[in-house]
Formats: structure tokens, sequence, C-alpha cells
């Protein structure tokens, strides 16, 4: 009813100076810096993350480096068979880590919904659930490609995500957890300005790494990201990411802690071998 | 981002630059600084576009994200600004129609927050309970800050108006 006065205050409005191209050009940037980091960070904390029965160095099959990550070989559990190796004339891909996955992706997607609710909720039981529909649980995707930004035919990539806005109280953040089947890399940590990387060991033999960082340049957003490699417990991965924006002049202040997240990698029922 | 997924963002993006520059200049009254928030916006809106691409009310989430984006501009010392500013200079005075002006001098009156909420729920024609859920306040809290914008709307347009 107002809107036509509203317009008339504005009046005509000059030319603008937002120039989309550079803003896109310049996120792209600051994506492949963090890529970037990370990679350089891999090799210098692979042995820290790869104690015991993982074997760092063996390039992938076939010639390929992987862009992110460092080449993993006999990371398996105990009797866990490795993908066996592309025949001739078929898409050259560095092994998946353990057995294939035969659960039917609506009722994995469904299962494991649920199990990432219940994560949640073992650790902050007053915790709630947004989606972007506005629906109170997890937003989830299934991913059975190779992964984004890649040669062709190097790193496939088997994930299923979830991804919502957790409130707990009056602190909210955007919280996605991915649980993936374990590839032939591994995530490293650090070399990101203002990060902090603390290694993660699980009960049942999880390794892996927590990072967190102040996005100094993103207006007071933190970001926090765990990865969990469950080689001893299942041959898969996972990767719980928190972002949070802070109030003004303020510290960040996520609706989870570490810990918490810690505990919610850890929680076994996320998994793709139920 | 994948390239497909960019060419996506940046379609929505250029469709959506001049409204949003204009919510923002109503909320600023500078069109630098409306130009400032849009960048903002986007930037964000480019880091979480994997997530918020497929939300049913993406428009609402974006206009979420520019809002907050000038109430912390808000906050900081240096770009605080008297909620009490008088009409900006660069308006003739009797130049322009008296309910323009009357709008004009209840946006410059009012504090950030309230001046979010005539924005978002006159301007952009969101319910009260759409503004209180950007907003993070209680639907109560968005009436009662409406209303004296309302009155506002009420005498410039001099026509009976529902709530």
């Amino acid at each position: 009813m107002y809107h036509d006065l509203f317009e008339r205050v504005i009046g005509d409005a000059p030319p603008s100076t937002v120039d989309i191209e550079a803003l896109v050009c310049g996120q792209r940037r600051a994506a492949k810096r963090r890529i970037a980091g990370t990679v350089v960070a891999v090799v210098a904390t692979t042995g820290l993350l790869t104690a015991g029965a993982l074997t760092v160095g063996r390039p992938a099959p076939g010639g390929h480096t992987p862009l992110f990550g460092v080449p993993v070989a006999s990371a398996t559990a105990p009797g866990v068979s490795v993908t066996p190796p592309p025949t001739p004339g078929q898409t050259t891909y560095p092994p998946f880590v353990g057995p294939p996955v035969t659960e039917p992706s609506p009722a994995a997607r469904q299962r494991l919904e649920a199990a990432m609710r219940h994560a949640v909720l073992a650790v902050a039981p007053a915790a709630a659930f947004r989606t972007g529909n506005g629906a109170s649980g997890f937003d989830m995707r299934h991913v059975d490609q190779p992964i984004a930004g890649t040669p062709p035919g190097n790193i496939p990539s088997f994930t299923y995500s979830g991804t919502t806005v957790v409130r707990v109280g009056i602190r909210q953040g955007d919280l996605s957890i991915l649980v993936a089947r374990a590839g032939p890399f591994r995530e490293g940590c650090g070399g990101l300005p203002g990060a902090t990387c603390e290694p993660v060991t699980g009960p049942r033999g999880e390794t892996g790494f927590l990072l967190s960082q102040v996005l100094a340049s993103d207006h007071r957003e933190a970001q926090y990201h765990l990865w969990l490699d469950r080689a001893g417990v299942d041959a898969g991965t996972i990767t719980v990411d928190l972002m949070v924006d802070a109030p003004a002049g303020g510290q960040p202040d996520p609706p989870l802690t570490a810990d918490q997240l810690v505990h919610i990698a850890e929680d076994p029922a996320l998994t793709l071998y139920p | 981002m994948l390239r497909a997924d960019e060419d996506e963002y940046r379609q929505f993006v250029v469709a959506r630059l001049e409204p949003l520059r204009r919510m923002a200049f109503l909320l600023c009254r500078n069109w630098h600084t409306a130009d400032d928030l849009v960048s903002i916006t986007f930037g964000k809106l480019y880091r979480r576009w994997g997530r918020a691409r497929d939300m049913e009310n993406l428009d609402a989430y974006v206009r979420a994200i520019l809002t907050h984006a000038w109430l912390d501009e808000r906050r900081r010392p240096w770009r605080r600004e008297d909620a009490t500013d008088p009409v900006p200079e660069s308006v003739a005075p009797g130049g322009e129609p008296p309910d323009v002006a009357m709008l004009r001098r209840l946006l410059a009156a009012v504090p950030p927050r309230q001046r979010a909420v005539i924005v978002l729920r006159f301007y952009c024609d969101l319910s009260v309970a759409q503004t209180a859920d950007i907003l993070g306040i209680s639907e109560g809290a968005v009436k009662s800050q409406a209303a004296r914008g309302l009155e506002a709307l009420r005498q410039a347009t001099a026509q009976p108006v529902e709530e």
C-alpha cells in the first residue's frame, strides 16, 4: 500500500558502484586462498594425523595427484576391502577406502537426518533446528560424483550432507554435517590467518582436527571446521562445520562448543554402514 | 563453487541488485553506504550460496543479511548516527510533496532498528511474523515499533489503513 510512497522518497537512484564481476572474482580468490592454505598445511600436519596404520605418500593411481589433501594408502580398518583399480578404458579414480555403500539413498538420507538431529540433541538437549524451508531438522543432500573443481575423473566423492540453522537459547549458527565415504585423500589444517587448529582423537581410534577461525575480512564471522577420519571404525569420514555471525564489537558466541562438535562427529550413528 | 552454480548466483544478484540498493538506501539514506551494504550482502550470499539457493524464500534471507549488515554498521561508534538527524540539506524545503517529506522526516527521526521495522513492514510488505523473524525480535516488539511509523503513514496518505 505504501510502496509507491517509499519509492518517491528514494527517488532516482544514481548508477550502481557495485561491481558484481569484481565481487565474484574476489570471492573466488578468497576461496582459493583458503583451499591453498589447507593444502600447504596438509604436508606439515599429516605426520601427526597418520599415526598407526595410516601410510602417507603413495600417489593416486593413474598418475593423478589429488588437489585437496594427501593421498592415503592402506587406511583400511581390519576386514575392510579396497575398491579394485579400474580396468583399462574406465574413468581413472583413485580407490575409495572401504566397501561400497549399499543402502538406498532415500533411506540413508532419512536415517542420517534423524541421526544428525539425535547427535546434536545428545550434547545440546535445548538445540532447535531450522532448515532453509523453515522445517525443523536438516536439509539433506547426497553427492555421488567427482568433487567440484578437480580434474575430471580424478577425485570421486560420496557424501551425505545435512545443513541447518541450529539455535541454542539466543545463540545460533549455520551447522553442516557431512558423512563421507573415505577416499584417497585426507584433509589437513593450518595455513589460514588467525586460525587455530588442534588435533582430535576419538575413543574408537578416530583421528582428525578442529580448526577455529574468525574471519576478520568477513565482518565478524567465525567458522569452526572439524574433520574426523573414522578409519578404525567404519572407513568413513565426518566433517562438521559451524559458521557463526559475531555480534558487533564482540567475539563469536557459537551455539555449540568445540567439545560438543567433537562429540557430534564421534556419534557412531553417523555412518554409511549401519 | 561450480561454474554452473556461479552463473546461477550471478543471475540472482544481477536481478536483485537494484531492489536491494533501494531498500539499503531507505535504511541508510546514503547511496555510497547503500552500495557498500549490498556488496557485503552479496559477498556473504556467495559463500553460502550452496545452502541458500534452495531456500523457499531466498529473497527474505537476502533481505535479512542486508538488514543485519546495516544494523552492524550502525553499531560501529565511528559510523553511529544521531537518532534525531535533521532532514538532509539536499531536500529543498517545500520542494517535495508533504507525504514524501513526512516519510523522509520519519525515517530520519527513528532509531535504526525501528527504521528497519518500518522498511521491512511497509516497503518490503513483509508480515509481522516475517519481520520479527528477520530481526530476531518478538512479534509484539515489531508491532510496537511499527506503530509510530504506521501512524505517520496514515497521516501522510490521509486514508484509513489496516494494521
